[in-house]
């Protein structure tokens, strides 16, 4: 309100006193029409103005407020600020504003009657300002402010609502395993969680409004970075790529940590995009665990190389490949000759040390594209992709001369070793994957079968085959003679050379009889016994026959101080039911002790060497003898004779045949018949065809002689199974 | 530029810190805690200097401000300048009312800085005033908000020769130090006519 000036007062003309007079009573009633409290003191802070606000809200009238000071109308008035302000301006000019806050109700003001009932002050924001007038006056604003009190409430208690759930949100976010990281629309880092912090390196206040690629560095597995992500994400439909790469993260400190992530928008509620989350976790633990089981279900841990499941895999693809594109390729199938020797006498440990050593020496044959597999105990297969057989047969037998040079050493021991190799050609007319392997296996036996340490090439129809094929017949021949005890037993006289003894020594021999009734040699049908497991049946038809002929005809032969010479095979050697077989037998017939020598094979023995050993001791026990046959035959490893508590030495035939016209026969008879003796065996030298050889053997000390300069087999038993021998 | 000596502008630094010391009083009372106010330093400088001088304390953001005019023997406006978030940070330490997560300050908020900047500048000018024993005329305190350069700019018509009276003043506040800028903008006639009058007042003294 403006004041009017002495001058203005004292115009008496009539026109303008009359304006200047309109014009005081206009300002007069817009004050006290103002809807803002607005009272005016003198320099005697006494009220000349009380507009009908401030008369409203205090429910003073303006006659009784003018005139008096705020002091009379107020005399419980508090605000010493309030007072102090009016003091100032009246006194020195200034003018204050009264905050609400500072100064929540410096007047006793109410909004309406019902508020003054319920005692509820107005809230206040007051000015205080000088008004230069007849003297100086002071004028008083004072504005209701309870709305925006109001106002001020409500958003305190949201933002205290927001920031409670910020607070769980982030609570929850520090909790979580996840790292989770969000973006602005333009990539850049909002917010990180701990996790996120952790596991990028960085910390939220370097990282805060950077772009997100520059911190969340990720690489997709083949080592392409990968940045579009987000920018898909933000920029485009709002859905991310969700296809599932193998992510690995690139930290702070350079280093690569596996890890899953899901990327996603973040929007308002009108649905638009406001930014973006990447939520990761690390999964290296995972993922190593799942290279590892991926590595183990394709390799053998042994040795490192592939495994079975997975070569048979690969030969699916290659025959399939030979088949569709008509390639050729090569199947090799290798199987260790001495590995039992060697874990037999040195243990399994050694044993899978050879297995190592022999792999590495594999993998340094075969080609980049080649696969090299441990298919069993000893046995390895090797895949040549676009090899012909040429090839295949040069690389198999370069493996076999190595594996042939290399010397495996244990202990103070050395040991030498060979491989049999079948190779297979894989080309259009491949059959399958079984009929491949089963080639391969057959060549791989054919190997062995002709002697070890050497490469057998598998011909189609070939002779194997046809082999093969009449050994399975063989085989139904073989069963139903066991089933109808279609055998016949022969006996050779084993003599002694020199030495006046009364025993006789008689070889058990086997023949078989067909259906028609010829008899048929044990060449013909041993074989396809050994290689379909009949022989434990075949050793156990002899043993039970000869015994029950002890059993009944014991007077004559402990009389004549019979001995007789059982072949035992290697089945039954390692057979732990046969020699519990034999044990019953022998109490069961009441076999005298020394009637019975079991004679073995020296291959035999020494494959299994623990079992053959505890085999040969406990029959030892129970008053049954040895003897060691074709000895020189296979390793001649005399260190294993010690190892073997036998009793005779039987001397390979193949040395004794020949020994009258050659040197180094003779020589090799000699000094097993020398070694022998010095280990307190008897020897035997069989295959004694000449009276040459007999003269031989007499210069060089052999205990006994066999063969048919001595006597030829014939029948033990006659057809009613009635004993021949006297 | 008109230059105020150093000695003149050791007499206005005394005189603000008095000014403060009643501000500080009557906060401390207001607020049931101790307010510490004082003017570690005072200097004329011109605008563009002033402007620099403040933005290197503040940096590039926004500033708050209470702008109060006066008249009298000598004139201008005396503008209070605090960082924004400092602003608000003393207001709601002076309100004890830490919690509020809100970035902006509110409109309640404002109204108790006015009202914080309005003691502050009445004391200081009170205290000029007091001394020359000259009346002053103070206008209501205003709150402005924005670009400091454009806060000291729109204040006045500006003179090419105009300079500031820069006073840098620290507020203390639970154990919180908070900088902030007490200006006086004045024209070159007002800084004469200020000059004269603490001129006048040490003649008086001797």
């Amino acid at each position: 309100m403006e004041i009017l000036s002495e001058a203005e007062m004292q115009l008496h003309s009539s026109t303008a006193f009359a304006a200047a007079q309109q014009s005081i009573d206009i300002s007069a009633a817009i004050v006290d029409q103002s809807n803002v409290g607005i009272l005016v003191l003198n320099q005697d802070s006494q009220l000349i103005c009380w507009n009908q606000w401030m008369a409203a809200s205090s429910n003073i009238p303006a006659p009784f407020a003018l005139g008096k000071t705020l002091k009379e109308i107020f005399p419980d008035l508090q605000g010493l600020r309030f007072i102090q302000s009016i003091n100032d301006c009246l006194n020195k000019g200034m003018s204050s504003l009264l905050s609400t806050k500072l100064n929540p109700h410096p007047l006793p003001l109410y909004g309406s009657s019902a508020e003054r009932v319920k005692g509820q002050i107005m809230s206040q924001m007051i000015m205080v300002k000088p008004v230069l007038g007849q003297g100086k006056l002071c004028m008083v604003h004072i504005f209701d402010v309870s709305p925006a009190m109001v106002r001020d409430k409500l958003l305190r208690q949201r933002s205290s609502e927001y920031r409670s759930q910020e607070m769980n949100t982030r609570a929850i976010l520090a909790s979580i395993g996840d790292a989770v990281i969000t973006t602005d629309l333009n990539g850049h880092i909002d917010y990180m969680n701990p996790m996120a912090e952790t596991m990028t390196g960085w910390p939220l206040s370097e990282t805060k409004g950077k772009p997100l690629e520059q911190i969340f560095s990720v690489m997709t597995q083949g080592g392409k970075k990968d940045i579009n992500l987000i920018d898909s994400c933000l920029k485009n439909t709002g859905k991310a790529n969700t296809e599932s790469h193998e992510l690995a993260l690139v930290n702070r400190e350079g280093n690569c940590i596996a890890i899953e992530q899901s990327l996603a928008a973040i929007r308002d509620p009108d649905m638009n995009i406001t930014g973006a989350v990447v939520v990761f976790r690390d999964v290296s633990q995972a993922r190593k665990l799942a290279q590892q089981v991926n590595w183990q279900a394709t390799h053998d841990t042994l040795t490192g190389l592939y495994n079975r499941n997975y070569f048979d895999a690969k030969l699916t693809d290659m025959v399939l490949d030979a088949r569709e594109s008509g390639r050729q390729h090569a199947l090799l199938y290798l199987d260790l000759d001495q590995f039992k020797v060697v874990n037999d006498t040195c243990g399994h440990v050694a044993g899978d040390e050879l297995l190592r050593q022999i792999s590495q020496l594999l993998s340094a044959h075969i080609r980049t594209n080649d696969t090299l597999a441990r298919l069993g105990g000893d046995e390895f297969g090797v895949q040549l992709l676009n090899c012909p057989a040429e090839v295949a047969l040069r690389i198999a037998n370069q493996t076999r001369h190595s594996i042939g040079n290399f010397r495996f050493c244990w202990d103070d021991k050395s040991f030498g070793i060979g491989v049999s190799i079948g190779l297979v050609e894989v080309t259009a007319q491949s059959d399958s994957v079984e009929q491949v392997l089963s080639d391969a296996d057959t060549a791989c036996y054919a190997a062995k079968d002709n002697g070890r340490n050497q490469v057998h090439v598998y011909r189609t129809h070939a002779s194997e085959a046809a082999v093969r094929q009449s050994e399975m017949e063989w085989v139904t021949r073989i069963q139903s003679a066991i089933e109808q005890q279609r055998f016949r037993l022969y006996f050779q006289a084993i003599n002694p050379l020199s030495m006046i003894e009364d025993s006789r020594h008689i070889e058990i021999l086997i023949r078989m009889l067909d259906t028609d009734g010829q008899i048929i040699s044990p060449g013909a049908f041993i074989p396809a016994a050994e290689r379909y497991n009949l022989m434990s049946a075949i050793d156990r038809w002899v043993i039970g026959k000869v015994f029950e002929l002890i059993s009944n005809n014991p007077q004559i032969l402990i009389e004549n101080r019979y001995q007789f010479a059982i072949n035992l095979s290697g089945h039954s050697l390692s057979g732990a039911d046969t020699l519990d077989y034999i044990s019953d037998q022998l109490t069961k017939h009441q076999i005298p002790s020394g009637m019975i020598c079991f004679e073995i094979t020296e291959t035999a023995a020494i494959s299994n060497l623990s079992s053959a050993s505890h085999f040969i001791r406990k029959l030892k026990q129970a008053g049954c003898l040895f003897s060691l046959d074709d000895f020189g035959s296979g390793l001649s490893s005399f260190a294993y004779l010690k190892n073997l508590p036998v009793d005779y030495l039987k001397i390979d035939g193949s040395f004794v045949k020949d020994m009258a016209t050659d040197k180094i026969d003779q020589a090799m008879v000699q000094s097993i018949n020398q070694i022998g003796h010095v280990m307190n065996l008897k020897t035997i030298a069989e295959f004694v065809e000449s009276e040459a050889i007999l003269e031989c053997l007499k210069i060089i000390g052999v205990d006994y002689v066999q063969g048919y300069a001595i006597a030829k087999p014939t029948p033990l038993t006659d057809d009613n199974g009635k004993l021949l021998i006297t | 530029m008109l230059v105020l000596t150093d000695f003149q502008q050791d007499v206005i630094s005394e005189l603000f810190n008095i000014g403060m010391g009643s501000a500080a009083a009557s906060l401390s009372q207001m607020v049931g805690e101790t307010v510490g106010l004082s003017v570690p330093s005072v200097e004329y400088i011109g605008h563009t200097m002033a402007v620099k001088r403040i933005q290197d304390i503040v940096g590039s953001q926004e500033v708050t401000g209470v702008k109060e005019s006066f008249k009298g023997s000598f004139w201008g406006d005396a503008l209070l300048i605090f960082p924004e978030d400092r602003s608000r940070e003393l207001v709601r330490a002076l309100l004890k009312d830490q919690d509020l997560p809100l970035e902006t300050i509110t409109e309640m908020e404002q109204e108790a800085l006015t009202e914080v900047g309005n003691i502050i500048l009445n004391a200081c000018l009170g205290s000029l005033a007091n001394v020359f024993q000259q009346n002053l005329i103070y206008g209501l305190p205003q709150y402005t908000q924005g670009d400091c350069e454009e806060l000291l700019g729109a204040n006045m018509e500006q003179q090419e020769n105009d300079g500031l009276l820069l006073l840098h003043m620290d507020f203390i506040l639970q154990e919180t130090n908070i900088n902030g800028y007490l200006t006086l903008l004045m024209n070159v006639d007002s800084v004469k006519a200020l000059s004269d009058q603490i001129d006048l007042y040490l003649a008086e003294l001797v």
